[in-house]
């Protein structure tokens, strides 16, 4: 496959994503919503907060908005996610996929049905929205992947996102290749996985979408697709 | 934790022992974060039982409060973080993870501001975010702090953002979220300096050493947010013993 054949694919993989950085201003999020529409990036992922800056220049149809719920930790009662999801749609913008922390310290403590439970009144409360989820595939054990892509798979969800991209900030390592691949087997190609995390090099993201991975949730997809002399 | 029954003078030990529970007294200790299971949470507050301290409050995330409210019942109260560390969710939900928060019995709260606003100079909605946190729960809680990075901001943006807090009738500010944000003593000594004593700062990220600790509580710091606060106790133990039985080593 040639070089832009390579990095036309991963355009199309690419979600531009803020949530995991910590500085962020209007002026960001409005060139994040610029070059989306400008190189074709059909996804972004923001905070509600974002979600101003993003619909002041935002006039392309392709390019869809994700929010997140309950990000980086997740460790929030059902009703306080529930509530979130229902600010965020008063907000009044257009808001079409959610991007949830579930209550995975409570999945590792061994409570699956609560677990279950929870996926399943997330996704009625989306409203017909697909809806993915984090994990932090780092520190779970090959029958935790298997039995989350399951519980997932059954839940309706769309995807598995196998690190918040905050990991570090959390002292856990965030997850290697090696565990994201061991991911991808578990899902039995029953159920996306992505990634999301620091990517510089276009070779790694070609080795993650070559392993299976379904969406890359990157900051800085520009410096990704442009150190090459190619069109992005 | 400390052998105490290594002290063979009881009164040094005693003397020692009180000031250690007050020192412990200005701390926060806790587990947070996306992956302590319930058997880490339990584990944790089980320790400072153990200690024999009390702490300043004990932070945890929102869905283990149930877990450890009654254990720590007379201990410590209960402190939990809204929208952290960020601050990205609408205003309207951190309310009503605040209200929800009251409802739970968390006594301790720090709310992060939104980061998005604080980065772009949007000073009025910071502080009109504020004023509704302010309005709905102020005196509410035993303590009601807002987060600001201020690790990440200059000095212009700091004072820039204390002095629409003042304006909101803000009491307590948390300097820094942890979340590898650490906070520093210039950043105190630049609140301290332009605010004097109006506000009531929580120095949080970074504190490891018994000398960061009392050089916060010098620089008029009460409430120290810190990981480390048992081992940091520890620290001033043998320190205080060695200085009252001039022991080389404890």
């Amino acid at each position: 496959m040639s070089i832009q054949n390579g990095v036309n694919n991963i355009k199309k993989t690419i979600v531009y994503q803020n949530i995991s950085l910590y500085e962020m201003t209007d002026m960001f999020c409005e060139n994040m919503a610029l070059k989306c529409m400008k190189y074709g990036f059909e996804k972004m992922l923001v905070g509600s907060s974002s979600l101003n800056s993003v619909y002041n220049v935002l006039d392309n149809e392709k390019v869809k908005v994700a929010c997140s719920i309950a990000y980086p930790s997740g460790a929030y009662i059902l009703e306080s996610k529930c509530n979130e999801i229902e600010c965020l749609d008063a907000m009044g913008y257009k808001v079409d996929e959610l991007y949830i922390v579930p209550a995975f310290s409570r999945y590792l403590s061994g409570y699956k049905d609560e677990f279950k439970s929870e996926l399943k009144i997330l996704k009625n409360k989306a409203n017909g929205r697909p809806v993915h989820i984090f994990v932090e595939a780092g520190i779970m054990e090959n029958e935790q992947m298997e039995d989350v892509c399951s519980i997932a798979f059954n839940s309706g969800i769309e995807s598995i996102v196998a690190s918040t991209g905050f990991a570090k900030y959390f002292s856990i390592d965030p997850p290697a290749y090696e565990q994201i691949k061991k991911m991808i087997i578990a899902s039995e190609k029953k159920i996306k996985v992505s990634f999301c995390g620091e990517l510089t090099d276009i070779k790694e993201a070609e080795k993650l979408l070559d392993m299976g991975v379904s969406e890359l949730l990157v900051t800085d997809p520009c410096t990704l697709l442009v150190n090459h002399d190619l069109e992005i | 934790m400390f052998d105490w029954s290594s002290i063979n003078d009881k009164v040094i030990a005693e003397k020692v022992f009180q000031e250690s529970y007050r020192f412990m007294k200005l701390c926060h200790y806790g587990i947070q974060g996306i992956h302590p299971t319930e058997e880490d949470v339990i584990s944790t507050a089980q320790t400072l039982i153990n200690s024999g301290y009390h702490a300043m409050a004990f932070d945890v995330e929102m869905n283990y409060v149930h877990l450890v409210k009654d254990m720590l019942k007379g201990i410590a109260p209960i402190h939990c973080a809204v929208s952290y560390p960020t601050g990205r969710m609408p205003l309207a939900h951190k309310l009503h993870d605040m209200a929800k928060l009251y409802e739970l019995g968390v006594e301790d709260v720090c709310v992060c501001l939104d980061w998005q606003a604080l980065f772009s100079k949007r000073y009025k909605d910071i502080e009109k975010e504020a004023e509704a946190i302010q309005r709905e729960f102020g005196g509410v809680f035993k303590k009601l702090a807002p987060v600001i990075p201020a690790t990440l901001m200059s000095d212009t943006e700091i004072i820039a953002v204390c002095n629409v807090l003042d304006s909101a009738g803000t009491v307590s500010i948390k300097v820094n979220p942890g979340t590898k944000l650490h906070v520093s003593f210039e950043e105190i000594r630049l609140i301290k300096r332009h605010f004097l004593n109006r506000f009531d700062v929580h120095p949080s990220g970074g504190i490891r050493t018994l000398y960061d600790a009392e050089k916060y509580l010098e620089l008029g710091c009460n409430v120290i947010h810190s990981a480390s606060c048992l081992e940091i106790t520890d620290e001033l133990i043998k320190r205080q013993v060695k200085r009252y039985t001039g022991a080389v080593e404890i």
